[in-house]
């Protein structure tokens, strides 16, 4: 993880890896090849915006704790905690900040009914908490092909109400906790963000 | 952390939701570009913040409305109208200015309808004075009613004895107003004299569609048959939204015009990019990994290491100071709108490349070599706050602020040097001759800042295009043509020298500011101007005092003056009343020599937009004046970041006013303290303090 640190050179070290890529509007499974992602050194995760159709790969930019921010070759960073949203930066109306814990416990098996906030600034500049009431709705095992990778995982669904929104969430986690593929709110602008974990 | 930058949002108004039964109580534009129906009024109003602008054609009677709505339930426009008439011997030509204020005094509720109250010109020598109260009621998803009672030039048809006149006999008659040369409040005559009952309907046929039919009450005997006929108290219309930002209205009128409208929107609060589309921040990077890389504080490359990191982000390294656990940093902000988001982008650089062992940082912006408030935050803070869905408010609370000077700077700082060429546009709204001049050309700037606080700046306009120079109509002021000749100034400078000169700003202490300026300072007047400025870093309230002295430029804005010279200033109390309101008083001494105040009033929103009413108040009587008794007007700023979405610190400023004479006229100087400490310190940087997060 070192070498995220240089975060001047940032840009030089995306463009090293050549299947970072910034936002397009193909879907990069449909060419990419397992062999591809196994010749990668990095962990790599796929992000979809199905509301923007756009799609874009992300490195790992630093990792703080259970947060670890991504990057994408244009510099859009997702921060997930534990796999979790937290945050998006460059993407409009971002998501400034986000609780995770709850979902996290729902999602190695704990909790099934607990609080959850979103974080905003409104274009006026002003902090806009969100606070939603989530339960879980499912709990399920799937096994999930990643671009020719099979992996066993177990399939949690979240929904959470408040603000007359209703938002649902859902994760796979392997038996470790990691989230292989995720979709999740983002906020009332971006909409829903789908993430697969392409390189682990 | 105060409940006004925590919105726990259960109205979630940012995200301008739509089909909310909010917007359907929304009342459209009429064909006066107030709330309406076709040339009537309804009770309902705009959202708050609104701004818009209406352009209206009506065959000889065609009208340009500027409004706003600067909070709920009251909407106000300035309305101007063209009125052409067709008369036998020659044909007549009037532009009359007139001011609406619209009050919704309920909102509907249940079975309740809306009621407002509005009146037309309550200041101004208007032909369209008059009054009126009015209900609305939505019945069922698509019907609204409408229906009121006007007075003035609203009682025109069916008139009936004023039942006010049942309170007290004053309201049987409207007085005829005394006005002057206008611009004077008055109230004779409001709510008095017979009135009438108008009336409509709007039909909302689709989510972009209404159509209109109203009972109108206007009285037009003036026009009738010399601008337009009246055959017909009946309107029939349509309202069309073209998108979120404009809408159209058309109607056939009076049984024999058809009218057109076009209205264009805008709200502060809602940029069309949302909260900003620039590229993400840096992020925290946390201590334990800093550690790792060995650096540490007598390590001269942490220097370069900062000054690149900044750099990166279009920020600049000005001073570095470390001492024990505190890192004291001092940057040029040329980027980013808000300060706050400046010096955030500057803690998650300080993160990265400041070593482990420095647990505070303390950033303190820096403008023209003056210092604002020394913002301290935690390294701890920034790094268990970073995702926090309460960051702003948090990080608001634990950051300290403190009053400070600059540091010295590095040698790199200086020679600064800046230039930049750009298109601008120089718009003369409500010119008494024609409604919407406009200049438009390029402006070529140059600055270099040789020292700290040392500043020569000038800047060299061409025009390209434009009918401001078409103003023939001579001065006929009475006082030095100090303003007046603006037209011969903008006839003969095609090229000009806007600005040319030297200025050094001053901290003597943390809370007092200072500038001297010499040259041409404004396009007419060139010479010496000294400001002094109190203004604690916490301080709602700001005390200055400026002195000049001025001699009058050549029309030709090249380097010659004129042989008019004159001493002046004034004293200026400045206060940030909160709620996004700032209130200015300025006494003193104007350019034609005349003493008086200046009272300013401005509506601020945390995204940089601006608007706000001055009127200035001097020992020049009305008469001498001339047309509008005295100098008023409105200023309107807009953030070109709030347009574009990308980080920029341009803005567009205009004054609107409705006549410039040369009572009361203020010197124009550039980089004046109030607006260049002002961002730097609190109340202003925490007013926005979200964007340190983004």
């Amino acid at each position: 993880m070192k070498t995220t640190l240089i975060l001047l050179a940032a840009t030089a070290m995306l463009s090293g890896c050549g299947l970072l890529q910034g936002p397009t509007a193909a879907d990069p499974r449909e060419t990419l090849r397992r062999a591809d992602l196994d010749a990668v050194g990095n962990p790599l995760l796929l992000a979809v915006l199905p509301g923007k159709g756009v799609f874009a790969s992300l490195m790992p930019l630093v990792r703080k704790g259970d947060t670890l921010t991504w990057v994408t070759a244009d510099g859009v960073t997702l921060a997930f905690e534990n796999g979790v949203l937290t945050g998006s930066r460059g993407l409009g109306d971002d998501l400034m900040g986000g609780d995770a814990g709850g979902t996290a416990s729902a999602i190695a098996g704990g909790a099934t009914r607990y609080a959850r906030r979103y974080g905003y600034l409104s274009g006026d500049n002003q902090w806009i908490a969100l606070q939603f009431r989530c339960e879980v709705t499912a709990r399920q095992d799937e096994t999930i092909v990643i671009v020719e990778h099979r992996q066993a995982t177990r399939r949690t669904d979240e929904r959470c109400s408040g603000n007359d929104l209703v938002v649902e969430n859902s994760y796979w986690a392997g038996s470790d906790g990691l989230v292989w593929k995720s979709r999740q709110w983002v906020g009332p602008e971006v909409g829903y963000l789908e993430t697969e974990r392409l390189v682990r | 952390m105060t409940l006004k930058h925590t919105l726990l949002a259960t109205s979630v108004a940012m995200f301008a939701v739509t089909g909310s039964t909010q917007a359907e109580q929304q009342a459209r534009y009429n064909m006066y570009g107030g709330p309406g129906l076709i040339d009537m009024p309804s009770a309902h109003d705009r959202p708050a913040a609104e701004l818009a602008f209406s352009g209206v054609y009506l065959n000889n009677h065609n009208r340009t409305v500027v409004s706003f709505q600067p909070f709920e339930r009251l909407f106000v426009g300035v309305r101007y109208v063209m009125r052409e008439f067709d008369l036998r011997e020659d044909r007549g030509l009037n532009y009359d200015r007139s001011l609406l204020v619209h009050y919704n005094v309920l909102e509907e509720s249940g079975w309740r309808p809306a009621l407002s109250f509005g009146m037309i010109d309550l200041i101004g020598n208007s032909y369209f004075s008059s009054e009126y109260v009015v209900a609305s009621k939505q019945i069922g998803e698509r019907l609204e009613l409408t229906a009121g009672i006007g007075w003035g030039r609203l009682a025109g048809a069916g008139t009936f004895r004023n039942p006010l006149a049942l309170l007290h006999d004053s309201f049987e008659n409207r007085d005829v107003r005394d006005t002057g040369k206008g611009g004077v409040p008055e109230t004779g005559g409001v709510f008095q004299g017979d009135a009438a009952l108008f009336g409509g309907v709007a039909w909302k046929a689709t989510d972009r569609l209404t159509l209109l039919a109203e009972h109108s009450s206007h009285d037009y005997k003036l026009e009738d048959g010399n601008s337009f006929d009246k055959n017909s108290l009946l309107n029939y219309g349509l309202d069309y939204r073209l998108n979120e930002n404009a809408d159209l209205g058309l109607a056939w009128m009076y049984g024999s015009e058809l009218s057109a409208r076009l209205t264009f929107k805008a709200n502060p609060r809602f940029p069309p990019a949302g909260a900003g589309r620039e590229p993400a921040p840096p992020p925290v990077v946390p201590r334990t990994s800093i550690a790792q890389l060995g650096w540490n504080v007598t390590d001269g490359a942490t220097q370069d290491r900062l000054a690149s990191g900044l750099k990166a982000i279009d920020l600049e390294l000005r001073a570095l100071d470390i001492t024990g656990e505190t890192a004291r940093v001092d940057i040029i902000n040329p980027t980013y709108g808000r300060t706050s988001q400046a010096i955030g982008r500057t803690a998650r650089v300080l993160s990265a490349t400041l070593p482990a062992e420095i647990t505070r940082f303390t950033i303190t912006p820096i403008e023209k070599g003056v210092a604002g408030s020394a913002v301290t935050v935690a390294r701890a803070d920034l790094e268990a706050l970073e995702y926090d869905p309460m960051a702003g408010p948090e990080s608001l609370a634990r950051s300290g602020f403190a009053p400070t000077q600059p540091l010295p700077p590095i040698p790199a700082a200086h020679p600064d040097f800046d230039w930049g060429i750009a298109p601008y546009i120089a718009p003369s709204l409500f010119d008494p001759d024609d409604p919407l001049r406009a200049d438009a050309g390029v402006a070529l700037s140059a600055s270099v800042s040789p020292w700290s606080g040392g500043l020569i700046s000038g800047r060299v306009r061409q025009k390209l295009i434009g009918n401001l120079d078409e103003s023939e109509r001579p001065s006929t002021s009475v006082l030095p043509h100090v303003r007046s000749d603006a037209n011969i100034y903008q006839r003969e400078g095609t090229t000009a020298l806007s600005t040319l000169t030297a200025a050094q700003y001053v901290q003597p202490a943390p809370e007092f500011y200072g500038r001297v300026t010499a040259g041409y300072l404004e396009p007419m007047f060139g010479g010496v101007s000294t400001e002094l400025l109190w203004k604690p870093q916490d301080s709602r309230l700001a005390l200055g005092a400026e002195a000049n002295y001025v001699v009058q430029r050549d029309y030709d804005q090249a380097f010659g003056f004129q042989d008019y010279e004159v001493a002046t200033g004034h004293v200026s109390a400045y206060y940030d009343i909160g709620g996004g309101y700032r209130g200015q008083i300025d006494m003193g001494r104007y350019l034609a020599g005349d003493w008086g105040a200046t009272f300013t009033l401005d509506r601020e929103f945390e995204n940089g937009w601006s608007l706000g009413a001055f009127a200035t108040l001097t020992d020049v009587p009305f008469d001498d004046f001339g047309e509008g008794s005295f100098d008023k007007g409105l200023r309107l700023t807009i953030p070109i970041d709030w347009v574009r979405g990308e980080p920029t610190r341009d803005d567009f400023s205009t004054v609107i006013r409705p006549v410039t004479r040369d009572g009361g006229a203020r010197l124009k100087v550039e980089g004046r303290l109030y607006e260049t400490v002002r961002e730097l310190h609190q109340p202003e940087l925490g007013d926005s303090w979200g964007r340190f997060w983004k």
